[in-house]
């Protein structure tokens, strides 16, 4: 996009201005409103077979009105910023919350201060294995990406594909862009806005016959920080290595997870444990459990919206400021986060400031973390893990998993692109892609060893369809259950 | 001149069509334009109180275009002389990239061309836009406290929803096709929870869903139907689990739809197994070669594709493409016979487009999804496929699902289990999943209950594509006997 549709798109004070304007629009005695508008530009150029077979771009705005009156809330949302219509908008939702039973909401904030960090009967005294992102903020905001244009992208994508097509190999990926702004206003007066950028390339090689393959994926706020050669070269020799696969059996093997695998495993942590809802609801894996053992002592999980590792965001979407949050702190339940709702439940907390998009119309609206980061990581490559395997596994990545047992985060799915056996420290051969159903709780418990860490997301995320950002490091784990395997 | 309906208002034709002049005149071969209007009510109860409350109103118009082998797609929320000409200006000038990377020699294949005129309305009895919000929550209300009567039950919601559309396509060929459709429907979940366990009982997972009006939501009794979900809800979590090891079992309707979606729609959609959603959704184990030979499943599976079956979510008059609803064969008498294609993936392969090309958004561009993808009836009733099992399980309502990205290998929980025994339903089983070959699993299916047991389930949620695209999809089917499947004791 050019830099003038940029600058249209982007702008606090706009953004703000035009908030203000619209709660002028709130009739006056009538109740409260709070105004939440993000907008979005999304960019994404689809490659297969070593071409793009789809580019796609679209803007969009989307304002969600909240009405609060006497406690009760009712929502509108609009994605059209006439302000006939936003009026229009405004009174329904009043008028619905009008008609609405106490539901004993507990209403807007007035500043983006007010959210804070909260201690859990059982979990004082356990924090962050020291200071969660004791640097500087991240920037959420990087010009750069911003201006990404197609050419760009169709060069970014030309430049991946070439080492490719040299060694005769099929490529297929995606390179998305992302602008976002947040803008959060109510009649108590909160003000809150930040904008947002992503870059994120991924790239998975084939043989022509299918029958082998390869992956690596690049995520950054920055795109000048991607790398789309280091990427094709990666996912190339995974794919060149990833021949005549072997069939292996289920049982417990002792493996080395990269960090797109420990993703989509500590994923259902994240999402069926880890917010205060699911505590609250009684299934959580924290439920009953604070400052007891959940894990191997040597875990340390948290919630980090600063880090510049975890695709770090400042705000949510009650404009409250994104805190910490230690979720396991050396083994033990520590902590969950809150919006607003679910903290005005128990009696001295605040919101944490993970309160998620209520865009969603399809499901409930709970808070849940956004930037997890995992402690540990160290300077070493894979292939300093694999040193240490016995007979074991390398799990590039996983496909598709699902939650048979929240409650004890029992995870399954298989694996994809890459499974090697491993004996006595060396790859020996390529493996079928299995089935890994275990509880990831049972599975962190067997930490042996921390490889380099890797800003990701899991499956779900990065193809939409969950919000969670990582910064995790590859593990050797000693004990890994596979309950069956495929044909490929 | 009929009076326009309030939605139409949303969406300026002329502007639209606007747009397919200013993609010619930008260079473009070939342009298709469409508009999408849309409203979606959403109401919660839960725990007693209201969860939600929403209305959301969503309005916006893409052009895709294709400029030699190159496509270019693009959107917006604002359809004003201005918005169209920087739309078309953005459609070509990413059609133009796209062609930077091709192949030499790479085929502008577009398939049968779309010509179609007319318009789809799909029924409606009792607007649900019209119901009042007090109604609404009164019957939600009612429902939510019936799953509570059961004291195990900690966690209780129902929900209703309701969506309206209009949309206008046309493209450089000449169609002009406008579709009003109205979807509505609505759920129950209860959560029980004893001791470190806590298990969920659904109304048909998500609830269920149809093109239809209020009516839809009224015949589903949500009120009644609680009874019997928080009941099952309470015992499920008592519950003894369920006992492992391979034995005959029977899969419940919902059950079924929801492996016919993962193990069958999926794998059945051309563009997964052409390449396009290899790294995202994953590829196909039905290649090409093995259509019209390869044994899917026994001689009483058989799977359509049908976008013609009254009142179902994946029902309309034509595609996104401009391509008019059909009914294709996919599995014919266990033997694979059929895709899920769009103009594009079937000119691939020789064929003319299924008519399964759709996008989930006016900022979506059209790509193959499910229509109505069913299994069709066999015979009898539900009680005499029980009625052949000495010992056995009863399986229904999946809990969680699970596949490898060509769906061969899967894993599927169900809600709730009962054993079989002399024919007769017995006691409840908690914890029970089961993983499988796809062929294997098919292939082992008996008997298919008849028509009288044939439910339309209708599912909102398949997601595909990048930018993710959320389809509003059905499956027709009835319960199925399996002559073997290895039960798996989830770990509780």
């Amino acid at each position: 996009m050019s830099e003038a549709q940029v600058e249209h798109l982007i702008g606090q004070a706009a953004v703000l201005n035009r908030l203000e304007d619209f709660l002028k629009l709130v009739p006056a005695r009538t109740g409260h409103v709070e105004l939440i508008l993000e907008r979005e530009q999304v960019a994404v150029t689809r490659f297969a077979h070593n071409r793009i077979h789809q580019n796609v771009s679209n803007r969009d705005v989307r304002l969600w009105v909240r009405a609060s009156v006497g406690g009760s809330v009712a929502s509108m949302a609009c994605n059209n910023l006439d302000e006939k219509v936003v009026k229009e908008t405004i009174e329904q939702a009043l008028k619905i919350a009008r008609l609405m039973p106490n539901r004993q909401h507990p209403g807007f904030a007035s500043s983006p201060d007010e959210s804070g960090h909260n201690t859990e009967p059982g979990s004082e005294g356990l924090t962050f294995p020291g200071q969660a992102n004791p640097g500087p903020a991240g920037a959420s905001f990087v010009k750069a990406t911003a201006y990404q244009t197609p050419e760009d992208r169709a060069k970014t994508i030309a430049e991946l594909v070439a080492p490719v097509q040299e060694a005769g190999l099929e490529g297929y990926g995606t390179y998305k862009n992302v602008l976002t702004e947040l803008a959060v206003a109510n009649t108590n007066g909160l003000r809150s806005y930040a904008a947002g950028t992503s870059g994120y390339l991924k790239g998975l090689i084939e043989t022509a016959d299918g029958k082998q393959a390869g992956y690596a994926d690049q995520l950054s706020r920055d795109v000048t920080t991607l790398d789309p050669l280091a990427l094709a070269r990666t996912a190339i020799q995974k794919c060149l290595l990833n021949k005549n696969q072997i069939e292996l059996g289920p049982g417990e093997y002792e493996a080395v997870l990269e960090p797109n695998t420990v993703a989509d495993l500590v994923r259902f942590m994240v999402i069926h444990g880890c917010g205060a809802q699911q505590l609250q609801d009684g299934r959580s894996f924290m439920t009953g459990r604070f400052g007891e053992k959940v894990t191997g002592a040597n875990i340390n999980i948290w919630e980090d919206p600063a880090s510049p590792y975890a695709m770090p965001f400042p705000l949510d979407y009650e404009g409250q400021y994104a805190r910490a949050v230690p979720l396991v702190s050396n083994g033990k339940a520590a902590g969950v986060v809150y919006d607003r709702v679910t903290a005005s439940r128990v009696p001295g907390h605040v919101s944490t400031g993970q309160a998620t998009t209520p865009w969603n119309i399809t499901s409930d609206i709970v808070p849940i973390p956004q930037h997890i980061v995992m402690g540990g990581g160290t300077d070493k490559p894979v292939e300093e893990l694999v040193k240490n395997v016995k007979r074991g596994l390398v799990i590039t990545r996983l496909h598709y998993t699902h939650c048979p047992d929240p409650r004890r985060v029992v995870a399954t799915g298989t694996t994809r692109d890459g499974t090697f056996l491993v004996e006595n420290g060396e790859i020996v051969a390529a493996v079928k892609n299995m089935r890994l159903t275990q509880s990831v709780l049972e599975l962190l418990d067997t930490v042996e060893e921390f490889g380099q860490s890797k800003t990701c997301q899991d499956w779900w995320t990065a193809n939409g369809m969950a919000i969670t950002n990582y910064n995790l490091p590859a593990l050797r784990v000693g004990r890994c259950a596979f309950t069956g395997n495929t044909t490929f | 001149m009929a009076e326009q309906e309030p939605i139409e208002r949303k969406l300026n034709e002329e502007l639209l069509l606007s747009a397919l002049e200013a993609a010619r005149q930008a260079g473009a071969d070939y342009a298709e334009v469409r508009g999408l209007a849309e409203i979606q009510n959403d109401v919660r109860v839960k725990n007693g109180e209201i969860n939600k409350m929403m209305t959301r109103e969503d309005n916006g118009w893409g052009l895709n275009v294709r400029i030699g082998a190159g496509w270019g797609f693009a959107s917006s929320a604002e359809l004003t002389g201005q918005s169209v000409k920087e739309i078309a200006a953005q459609a070509v000038q990413l059609a133009k990239a796209s062609g930077r990377v091709q192949p030499k020699n790479q085929a502008a294949s577009y398939g049968q061309p779309s010509r179609a005129t007319g318009e789809y309305r799909s029924p409606v009895q009792i607007d649900p836009f019209k119901v009042p919000p007090r109604e609404q929550l009164e019957m939600l209300f009612s429902a939510e406290a019936n799953l509570r009567r059961f004291g195990r039950v900690k966690v209780s919601e129902s929900h209703l929803q309701a969506f309206r559309s209009f949309k206008f396509f046309a493209n450089t060929e000449g169609a002009h096709q406008r579709q009003f459709i109205t979807e509505t429907g609505g759920g129950l979940s209860a959560i029980a929870v004893e001791g470190p366990y806590s298990y969920q009982r659904t109304y048909g997972r998500g609830g269920n869903y149809g093109q239809a009006g209020y009516e839809y939501i009224l015949d589903l009794q949500l009120e009644d139907e609680a009874l019997r979900v928080g009941e099952e809800a309470h015992e499920l979590v008592a519950a003894d689990p369920v006992p492992a090891g391979p034995t005959m079992v029977v899969i419940g309707s919902n059950l079924a739809a929801l492996m016919v979606h993962e193990s069958c729609g999926h794998p059945t959609e051309l563009d997964r197994v052409l390449g396009s959603e290899n790294a995202f959704a994953g590829g196909s184990f039905l290649e090409p070669q093995m259509r019209g030979s390869f044994r899917y499943g026994s001689p009483a599976v058989n799977l359509t594709a049908d976008a013609t079956i009254p009142g179902a979510l994946g029902t309309f008059g034509w595609d996104d493409e401009g391509t008019p609803a059909k009914r294709t064969p996919l599995v014919e008498n266990g033997i694979f016979t059929g895709y899920l294609s769009s103009r594009d993936t079937a000119a691939a392969i020789g064929l003319e487009s299924g008519g399964a090309a759709r996008a989930s958004s006016w900022s979506r561009v059209p790509i193959v999804r499910m229509t109505n993808v069913s299994l069709e009836p066999g015979e009898g009733s539900l009680d005499s496929l029980i009625g052949e099992v000495e010992n056995g399980l009863y399986l229904e309502t999946p809990s969680s699902w699970s596949l490898d990205d060509k769906r061969m290998n899967f894993h599927f929980s169900a809600e709730i289990c009962r054993e079989i025994k002399n024919g007769k339903l017995g006691k409840l089983y908690k914890g029970a999943s089961f993983m499988e070959r796809t062929p294997i699993f098919w292939g082992n299916a008996l008997k298919v209950a008849g028509p009288e047991e044939w439910k339309v389930w209708g599912f909102l949620s398949c997601a595909k594509g990048e930018p993710l695209q959320s389809a509003h999809v059905a499956h027709g089917a009835s319960p199925v006997l399996v002559r073997e499947l290895t039960v798996q004791r989830e770990g509780k």
